[in-house]
Order: C-alpha cells, then structure tokens, then sequence
C-alpha cells in the first residue's frame, strides 16, 4: 500500500452562528487518501462535505473553530495544512500541491473574462514555460483533456453551458499539477456521458500517481471510480473501506440506505430528513432518524481493511 | 464562430451608441424650450441687463422701440423660433452681457472648466480608486475604519467650506500656491503658471468627488472580495496583485463606471461653484451673468451643452460599461 499523501486526523469544523451557536459540520473525521487512488466520499447534502474540502484547502471563513490534524505528504514536503501560516498555502499548496474543483463551478469563474484568459493565467502562474504560445497551446492541451473543444474556451463563462463551466474549472484546478485533486461535486448536473467522461478522467490523473478526493452524494458515479470509498452522515464517517468491498457487502445501515436509493437498489428512499448540524447532539445521529441496531458510539472502528460506526 | 459573435457585440454596441444619440435629440431640444419658457417667466427685466445703469434714465419711448428691435416682447415661442432658426444656421447668437458672439464668450471659456474638471475628477478617481481598493483589501482594520469614517466626514462639508479653508491654509497661511486666477496678474499663460494656479481648485473640486467615490469603490469591492470567483481564484494560488486586480476589481469597477456617469451633472455645479471661490476663468462667471441678466443667448448655449455634457457623460459610462462586461445586453 503506498503512503498516504493527504491524511485527515481527528477532525473537528465548528463554524459560529450569529448568537453564539454552533453548526459542527465536520466531527472527529480521520482518513487517508493514498497517491494513485480516487477517495470517494460520499454522503446527503448538508452532512458538511463542502465544509471538509474548505478546510484541506484554508478556505474557511472567519467564523469557522478546527482542530485535529491535516498532513500532506508529498516530494515537497511533509506540511500540517491546519497550522501552515496564510502566505505558505497562498503561495506554495494551493493550486500547485492540491488542486479544487469548487461546488457550483459557474459562481466560480470571475464573469467578466474568458475561460481562456483565466486558463491561461493559471498555467503562467504555474510556471508552465515559455511565451504567448506556449502558454495558449498548454491551454489548448489541457481543454481537450479535460474533453473541451478549445475553442469554446474564447466564450465568457456565463456563455457557457453548465457542463463546459465544469469542464473549465476543472482544467483550472488541474493546471497547476497538484498531487492532490479535491473535487467539490464535480458532476453535479451534468448528464451521465459527462459524468463518465469525468470519472474517467478522475481514473486518469490517479493512474499518473496523483490522489484524488472525490467528493459527492452521487453513489453510482463513486461507484464507478472509487478505489476506497467513505461514507458520511451529519459531520462524521460512518464506514471506510475499499470500495468493490463496501458496495458488495454494506455493513452500516446508512450505506445500506443509500444504496437502496439508488435505481439499481430498487428506488428506495431513506425515510426522513438528514439532521440540523446546529447543536447536534452527542450520539449516533443517523440511528436517530432511523432506528437500528446501534452501540451508540458514532466512532468508526476497523475490522481488517474496513471500518464502520455504531458497532 | 466565437469570433463571429464579438464581431456582433461590436456592432451591437455601435448601434446603441447611435440609437442613444437619436435619443438625446429630443431631450436637448425640450431643454432649450424649457430654458426659454423658463426666461421668460423670470421676474428679471431683460432689458435692465442690456442697457445697465441707462435703464432708470431710458425713457419708456425709447424703452418700448428697444423691446420691439430686440424682439423681447415676443411670446416666447416666437423668440425661440428665431433662436432655433440662427442656430440651425451654425449661429449660436450674440451674448448681450459679453457684447460678443456666444461662440467667442465659450471658445474663451470652456477649455479652461474643461481643464479644471477634468484633472479634479481624474485625480479624484486615482485616489479613491487607489483609497478604496486598498481600504476594502484591509476590510475592519484601524486604516480602512479611519479612511472610511475620514471619507463620511468629509463627505459632510459643504464644498465651498472646504474650498474657503484650502484658501485660508495653503494659500493664505503656507503660502504654497496662489489665492486665485489663472496667472499672476499681467504675466503670460505658461504652463508651470497654470499649474500652480489649478493645483488648489483642481484639489478641492477633487476633494469634493472622492468621499463618496471612494466609499462606492471600498463597499462594491468588499462584495466583490466575498465572491465565489474570488475564492475561486484563491483556491488557484494565483498571486494577491492579480487576484485584487484581476478578479475583484473588473467586476467591482463595473458600478463604479455607471456611477461615475450618473454623478457627472454633480461635478459641474462643484465646478462652477469652485471655479467662482478661485476666480478661474471658466464658464461658471458666464453661468452666472447669464441666468442673473437673462442672456438668452448666452443661458440657451450653457444649458444645451451642460445638457449635452451629461447626456455624452451617461452614454459613455454605458458604453464602457457594455465593452467592460460581456454580460450587458446593449438593446436596452
Ligand atoms: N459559512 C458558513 N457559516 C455557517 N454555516 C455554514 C457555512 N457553510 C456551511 N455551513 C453549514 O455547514 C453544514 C455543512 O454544509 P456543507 O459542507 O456545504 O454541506 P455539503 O457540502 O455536504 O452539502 C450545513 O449545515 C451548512 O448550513
Ligand atoms: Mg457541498
């Protein structure tokens, strides 16, 4: 097994309310995403995803408390994101050791320049070399992989439809050649050859050494890409385990639940609504909405390869 | 293909430019009848301005002959005709106050207010661009609290306070720069002259803009700095400088650019009133003998173009404002 290259340990995301309360978004999490592997991490919205891939990145904003540990551990260096000062993940980790694909990619790209121009400036930023043309055939590269004809690129982001906008911000994160890619509900929207083609493309930049953290609620397409799969509920891991294993054989009744939902499970929605995260109280909030068989104890243990809560 | 549709913009965007000149056709043309309705009902006896002190010794005889070769007894409609007649022909008339054609009273006039204007609002738009940027980047800070509440309190002082008390310290107590005028008395209209005779109207005309340009700049750039696309772009690692001035500010400008339009009939009162505290020699001496002596001629051509001014001045800002933002619709 190779090492981990982002490695979350015990983390905990309390962002303050106005009026003193708290919404735990992200509670005790610890997980690892190893080079050359796609991560999936799965879960209904709201359970505080987007809030996680904030956090790796320090994109927080200001009302947000952490604690716990995030490494990554690259060639470059071995760095503790959660304490690295502002200027040393401006400067030298975000964009160019961990790449984002941001939720909602059309709010993403400044409105009033071409896909093109802001491509374009993120590989000259990213010491791709050479002039004018370098730059614009790197672009013209980096669009068709991501499966863009290189000239919608001349189009202003509000021409674009929603899956070009996708396929652009993903080519932005991508243009800095980070070793880590967090994608923020990548397909979201997009219709299934593009969800596809997206994994696929997940599969690629994994396949050339990089690890990527694939987050989404969209069961099937994590399915399809996942080498190890994690399954959250209301801030916390309830299972984690290689993916082929967790999708065969569930052993949390939530992953049970999801898959139930999907087509192939038979349409089965969980009953219920996924919990507020304001003043969330201690305990296993899944077994909450839906009863079970449960310890009590939300924590996840391992069982060989494999861990899951309540047991 | 892409190329092909901002061809289209470019056109798309001329033909507003014209449609809206189309437009300010009538409205210019209602000013002028406005203007000379207006004349018409003021309680200023026009001929008291055209023969000065020799309106108490004129007798009514010759009163009365006066009023009938000057016309002034027409309604008003009938001198408008006759104005909207000369001015087709490319005569703007005779300004009675100046005793000279009103084209010479401008020509002499305007580039000077065009100078003084100009500056101050190019200089007011450099320091509260350069004020505002930075003053929204260190948002909550002691410098952005004291040049936000500095920008509130200056915004609060009548103009021509500020401009009596730039006089009474830098002209009057420092000795800096000259109180008034265009030159020293008698001496040539060099360059270096004109300079330090603009440096303090052109300030406190500028001082004038600033508070509430600045104000504008900072708060339509805090939103933009709170935008997705900005953490976006931070999330790229791009550098500070480019993230400020390559994301935020061309978006955050855009307001700003219509802003700037819309307060332009401000800039010219500011003017007028600035250029009458410094004695400069623009067009606010001729506003004000006109409108005070009932100088048809003189008050029509000042209205029209101050009108024009304003109308080119918005017609810019949307024009600029369409080429800065590729999501405006120009059909509008
Ligand atoms: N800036 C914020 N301030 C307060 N609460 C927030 C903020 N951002 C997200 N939240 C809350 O955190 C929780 C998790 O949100 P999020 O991570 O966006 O969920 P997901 O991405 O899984 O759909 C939600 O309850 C959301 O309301
Ligand atoms: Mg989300």
């Amino acid at each position: 097994m190779t090492a981990g290259v982002l490695q979350l340990d015990n983390l905990s995301v309390r962002l303050r309310l106005p009026g003193g309360r708290f919404v735990s978004a992200v509670t005790g999490l610890s997980c690892t995403v190893r080079a050359g592997e796609v991560l999936a991490l799965v879960g209904e919205s709201g359970c505080g995803k987007s809030v996680l891939a904030s956090t790796i990145l320090g994109l927080l904003p200001g009302n947000a408390q952490v604690r716990g540990q995030v490494w990554l551990d690259d060639a470059a260096a071995r760095t503790e994101l959660l304490r690295a000062p502002e200027h040393e993940l401006a400067t030298r980790v975000r964009g160019r050791r961990i790449g984002l694909i941001p939720q909602s990619a059309g709010t993403h790209l400044t409105p009033v320049r071409t896909a093109r121009s802001q491509l374009a400036e993120a590989l000259a930023h990213h010491g791709s070399e050479g002039g004018g043309a370098e730059i614009a055939s790197r672009v013209d590269e980096l669009a068709q992989q991501v499966g863009l004809d290189p000239d919608d690129l001349y189009g202003y982001p509000h021409e674009l439809s929603g899956g070009m906008t996708q396929r652009v911000v993903t080519a932005l994160a991508l243009a800095g050649n980070p070793l880590v890619l967090v994608a923020d509900e990548p397909t979201a929207g997009l219709d299934r050859a593009l969800v596809d083609h997206t994994v696929d493309l997940f599969r690629f930049v994994a396949g050339t050494g990089r690890a990527v953290l694939f987050i989404t609620h969209d069961l099937a397409a994590a399915g399809r890409v996942a080498d190890h799969l994690a399954v959250m509920y209301a801030g916390r891991l309830l299972e984690l385990g290689p993916a082929r294993e967790v999708l065969a054989d569930p052993w949390h009744d939530y992953t049970r639940g999801l898959l139930a939902a999907l087509p192939s499970g038979g349409l089965q929605p969980l009953p219920g609504h996924p919990p507020s995260l304001t003043e969330l109280a201690s305990g296993c909030a899944f077994h909450r909405r839906v009863p079970g068989e449960c310890s009590g104890d939300p924590t996840l243990t391992w069982h060989g390869g494999r861990a899951v809560a309540c047991r | 293909m892409r190329s092909v549709t901002r061809a289209d913009r470019r056109r798309a965007i001329g033909w507003m430019v014209l449609r809206r000149l189309v437009m300010m056709v009538p409205v210019v043309a209602l000013t002028s009848v406005i203007v000379f309705v207006l004349a018409a009902a003021s309680p200023f006896d026009p001929l008291a301005g055209y023969l000065g002190d020799r309106y108490l010794t004129a007798g009514a005889d010759e009163q009365e002959r006066l009023r009938g070769t000057l016309g002034l007894d027409d309604p008003w409609y009938a001198q408008y005709g006759q104005w909207v007649t000369t001015l087709l022909s490319g005569d703007l008339g005779t300004s009675r106050v100046y005793g000279q054609p009103v084209v010479d009273v401008l020509a002499e006039r305007l580039p000077w207010t065009v100078l003084l204007a100009g500056t101050a609002l190019a200089l007011a738009i450099v320091v509260a661009l350069c004020l505002g940027v930075w003053s929204a980047w260190r948002h909550g800070g002691m410098l952005d609290r004291l040049v936000a509440g500095l920008a509130h309190a200056v915004e609060g002082i009548p103009p021509f306070v500020v401009a009596l008390a730039a006089i009474g310290i830098f002209a009057l107590g420092l000795s800096w720069f000259p109180v008034a005028g265009l030159t020293e008395p008698g001496a040539d209209v060099t360059f270096g002259q004109v300079v330090t005779h603009m440096a303090l109207p052109a300030s406190v005309l500028a001082c004038s803009q600033v508070p509430w340009l600045l104000l504008h700049v900072r708060q339509s750039m805090i939103a933009a700095l709170g935008e997705d696309y900005v953490t976006g772009a931070r999330a790229r690692g791009l550098p500070l400088p480019v993230i400020v001035l390559r994301h935020a500010l061309p978006t955050a400008l855009l307001p700003f650019v219509t802003l700037v339009g819309v307060r332009l009939p401000e800039l010219v009162t500011g003017a007028i009133l600035v250029e009458s505290v410094f004695s400069w020699p623009g067009v606010a001496d001729a506003v004000v003998r006109a409108a005070v002596e009932v100088d048809f001629a003189l008050l029509a051509a000042l209205t029209l173009l101050a009108a024009v001014a304003v109308l080119l001045g918005s017609l810019l800002a949307d024009v600029l404002y369409a080429v800065l933002d590729p999501r405006v619709a120009t059909d509008g």
